[in-house]
Formats: structure tokens, C-alpha cells, sequence
């Protein structure tokens, strides 16, 4: 089995959404039921997810998984959602 | 998963403070019986000299074994219930890591015991004191050696 390349990381909206919120880390963390710590990793790339985490925080959010986990970076969610050349 | 995580109390420590006091706790045990050890054994040096040097030494070095265990010991004991899912990798692979350095360090130990000796041409008396303090080390440093190993490698959070 091919070993998972070692700068392989999971690109996230957590804390873009988090903010629009008002949610703090600890209300996340309590919501899905992680240490606050573990949010910070989180979003600053530092840990990759398990899926069961990455659906409970779609399911947190309200939001398909796609739109807040990409292997890819995402775009600005400013462009994504105004840009005038789609 | 439980609500209820363990936070990491003493995170807020800098990393190069945890990670001078897990060297300390690990390296200091032996370092100060070796040195004690050949004070008396091969140097001659009277009781008080290498007892007083020594004694210092290892009391420097319970104290960061003490201080290593408690804060990270809430993490690199706590069972699966009590820790996340990102925590539980940390212990797990905090007892692998610990396991391949004691193995390591244990191995070079005795190949040291063995070689030296014979090397500077001076036998080495292995009392009944000597091996007591080596296997109260070898009990102290693989008791503290996860929360040593976690101390070491976990970053500085950012708040």
C-alpha cells in the first residue's frame, strides 16, 4: 500500500466559518466532541480529520462536507460567492 | 467520543522550556548515576564530593520527571474515553516512540557496560547499589518517557 505523502493536508473553512458565527473554538470543540486544542489543529492544517469528525462538523455547520474539507486550497469564499467571471 | 476532552493544562508552557525538562527528565537519571558510579568506583572520589555532586544530579532530575509526569501525564495516560481522537494519535504513538528509545537506550547501555570497561582497562564492580540504581532508573525514566516523548514533540499553540 502506497504510504500517504507526507505534506498531504486537508484544506478547511473551520475557522471562516467559526468566525461568521460567532463561535468560539471551545463551543466547537464541545459541539463535536473534541478538545478546543484539536480545532485549533484543525484549521491551521496541523491535523487531518477522520471522516467521522469531518461529517459531525458538516453536520455542526449545516453544510455539505465538500464545502467546508478540500484536498485542494479553496478559493476566497468572497470570490466563490460574488466572482463576475463564472 | 465523550464531551468531555482533556485540555492539555500545561500547553501553554513553551516548547523549550518542556522540552529542556523532558531532556533533563530522561537523561538526567542516568547521566547523574553514571557519573556518581564512576566517581566512586573508578575516580576514588571521596563519598561526600561524588555523593553531594550526584545526589544534586538526581535530585535535578526527579524533579523534571516529576514535573514532566504531571503535566503531561493526564494525556500519555488517559484511557481512550477521556481523549480525542487527534490525542489518542499522540499517545499511541508517544508509547511506540518511547518503546523504541528505552529498547535503544537500554541496548547501548549494556554494550557500553561491556565494551568499556575493557577498553580503559579497568573492571567495573557491579554491587548490589550499583544495579538498584540502575533498574530504579530504568523504572523512573520508562514510567515518564510518553509524557516526555509528548512534551517534546507537541508544538506551541498559537492561543
Amino acid at each position: 500500500m502506497p504510504a500517504p505523502r507526507p505534506d498531504f493536508s486537508i484544506q478547511n473553512r473551520l475557522a471562516v466559518l467559526r468566525a461568521e458565527r460567532g463561535m468560539s473554538r471551545q463551543e466547537l470543540a464541545d459541539a463535536v466532541g473534541v478538545n478546543y486544542q484539536t480545532i485549533g489543529y484543525l484549521e491551521r492544517g496541523d491535523y487531518n480529520p477522520s471522516l467521522a469528525l469531518a461529517f459531525q462538523i458538516a453536520a455542526h455547520f449545516g453544510m455539505p462536507i465538500e464545502a467546508i474539507f478540500s484536498p485542494q486550497p479553496f478559493a476566497p469564499m468572497s470570490a466563490a460567492l460574488y466572482s463576475t467571471t463564472r | 467520543m465523550t464531551s468531555a476532552k482533556l485540555a492539555s493544562a500545561d500547553i501553554e508552557l513553551p516548547r523549550r522550556i518542556r522540552r529542556s525538562l523532558a531532556v533533563v527528565a530522561v537523561v538526567g537519571y542516568p547521566a547523574a548515576v553514571f557519573c556518581w558510579t564512576i566517581a566512586q568506583t573508578w575516580l576514588g572520589l571521596a563519598p561526600p564530593v561524588g555523593g553531594i555532586a550526584g545526589l544534586a544530579l538526581i535530585l535535578g532530575s526527579l524533579f523534571a520527571m516529576w514535573r514532566i509526569y504531571a503535566f503531561r501525564s493526564h494525556l500519555a495516560q488517559a484511557p481512550d474515553a477521556q481523549l480525542d481522537e487527534r490525542q489518542v494519535q499522540i499517545r499511541d504513538r508517544a508509547y511506540l516512540d518511547s518503546y523504541r528509545i528505552f529498547v535503544g537506550v537500554t541496548l547501548v547501555a549494556l554494550v557500553l557496560l561491556g565494551l568499556v570497561p575493557g577498553m580503559v582497562d579497568k573492571p567495573l564492580t557491579l554491587t548490589f547499589d550499583v544495579v538498584n540504581w540502575f533498574v530504579m532508573g530504568a523504572v523512573l525514566i520508562s514510567l515518564v518517557l510518553p509524557s516526555a516523548v509528548v512534551a517534546w514533540r507537541e508544538p506551541d499553540l498559537a492561543d
